[in-house]
């Protein structure tokens, strides 16, 4: 059920990160908005659901991307395991926990980019710049967007795992 | 407990499998081509309307709002009739741009009568923030093949990169992996225009016996045979020269509005020189 719901929400976020995202860009950086849905599921649910959903948001990504096909599954499906580690219970106790993963979460995606792309595809991109001038504010982006998202995924989570009541 | 870690374990070591066997499959073979384009397919007309709205909508939202605050103020059915008169407005202001950015076409290939082109919309710009490409709505059932140098009316966009039936992945000159042999129409010094992380451009190897100067345009110098010669790629606007260095960098302003293309022109007959038989006679030597 839940893939039913996430594909099409992945297409739609991947769609808009290559249309209208690049448009509306602060310091050259904008929002990973397919990454920061799948890290929005993954601080929801503990189980498997957010890999599921960052791995077929990187096959959607790469076909919009001259960046070979796969790349960004393989960096996001590690990265939404890690921020799955963390009980929905814990980020409800704690709201500074889904900022921090997202930080933690954009920066590891960003290195891995860089790196991968380094290696795979022989592009010649500094590391260093990278990571000030669009990695660092991607993240900030990216962290000031998880948690009006969060809002509006959290309804969505209750509908699809309503909870269950003993009689 | 355990058991779903567990289970979480198993996907995530299936997930990363997946990946990585789709991310070395598509390295080596063109396998996936034919399912790459058909998830392009039904993709295509959904993003180019995306990326029209969003180009109309940064375009017109300034002219749009002072007329609404009066609206506003004045009765409901003025106010249905003008939105009616701007939304036509607006078609009328995207078919007025498309008509000079064709005629300017038009006017360059006139000048250019043994280039065969093809004309695409842009319908995606790319998901990386590390890589500046972008997707047209034009592939290899409409003659485009890797390699195409890919203008606008105004000078160098890029090259093909990667092809699908209907679609192509264009490179963009201000992308960190490209490369572009130029030659500076002034100084007449050749050199290297490659593109930076940050979307700019930088003409490096240029001779320091060279006399570069601010506002000399830069043009492809057809050697090496990627791009014909003499399409404008930039404008020199700074030059950095060291005492014993052999050679002088300059800084361009690119001629093209790489941040609002929205139609380009694919080069379809020519074919750049390929050289990898060098490639091959440096990899013998080094065995």
């Amino acid at each position: 059920m839940s893939l039913q719901v996430g594909i099409p929400l992945m297409l739609v976020a991947a769609l808009l990160q290559a249309t209208v995202l690049p448009q509306i860009t602060v310091l050259g950086a904008r929002p990973d908005l397919v990454l920061v849905v799948a890290l929005a599921w993954s601080t929801l649910d503990a189980d498997r659901e957010g890999m599921a959903w960052a791995f077929a948001g990187g096959l959607l990504l790469d076909l919009l991307s001259g960046a070979p096909l796969g790349l960004s599954s393989l960096l996001m499906v590690p990265i939404t395991w890690v921020v799955g580690l963390s009980e929905a219970q814990v980020y409800r106790d704690n709201a500074l926990l889904p900022l921090l993963l997202t930080a933690g979460g954009s920066l590891a995606y960003h290195v891995g980019s860089v790196l991968l792309l380094r290696s795979v595809l022989g592009e010649p991109i500094p590391l260093g710049e990278a990571l000030l001038s669009v990695a660092l504010p991607s993240m900030v982006f990216n962290v000031l967007l998880i948690l009006p998202l969060l809002r509006v995924l959290e309804r969505w989570y209750a509908r699809l795992h309503p909870r269950r009541v003993a009689i | 407990m355990q058991r779903r870690e567990n289970r979480r374990l198993i996907t995530l070591a299936a997930l990363v499998l997946i990946a990585g066997l789709i991310l070395v499959a598509g390295q080596r073979s063109a396998a996936l081509r034919p399912l790459i384009s058909a998830v392009m397919a039904p993709l295509q007309p959904v993003a180019r309307l995306l990326t029209g709205g969003a180009d109309a909508l940064t375009a017109d939202t300034e002219a749009r709002a002072p007329d609404y605050q009066t609206l506003l103020e004045r009765n409901r059915e003025l106010e249905r009739k003008l939105a009616e008169i701007q939304v036509e407005i607006v078609g009328l202001r995207e078919i007025e741009q498309d008509y000079y950015r064709l005629s300017a076409l038009a006017n360059y290939l006139t000048r250019h009568p043994d280039q065969s082109v093809v004309t695409g919309d842009v319908i995606a710009r790319d998901t990386s923030s590390y890589l500046r490409w972008i997707i047209i709505n034009r592939g290899a059932r409409d003659g485009i093949r890797p390699g195409n140098p890919v203008i606008t009316e105004l000078g160098l966009v890029g090259r093909v990169e990667q092809i699908a039936a209907g679609s192509a992945w264009i490179r963009l000159a201000i992308d960190q992996g490209s490369a572009v042999n130029a030659r500076l129409q002034d100084a007449r010094a050749d050199g290297t225009v490659t593109g930076q992380l940050q979307g700019n451009l930088r003409m490096e190897l240029i001779p320091q016996a060279a006399v570069v100067s601010e506002g000399d345009l830069a043009l492809t110098s057809g050697l090496g045979g990627t791009f014909p010669a003499d399409i404008v790629i930039g404008q020199v606007t700074s030059v950095r020269s060291q005492q014993g260095a052999l050679f002088q960098e300059a800084e361009l302003r690119p001629i093209v509005d790489f941040d609002n293309l929205e139609l380009v022109t694919v080069i379809t007959n020519f074919t750049p020189a390929d050289v990898r038989i060098f490639e091959d006679v440096i990899e013998g030597e080094g065995q």
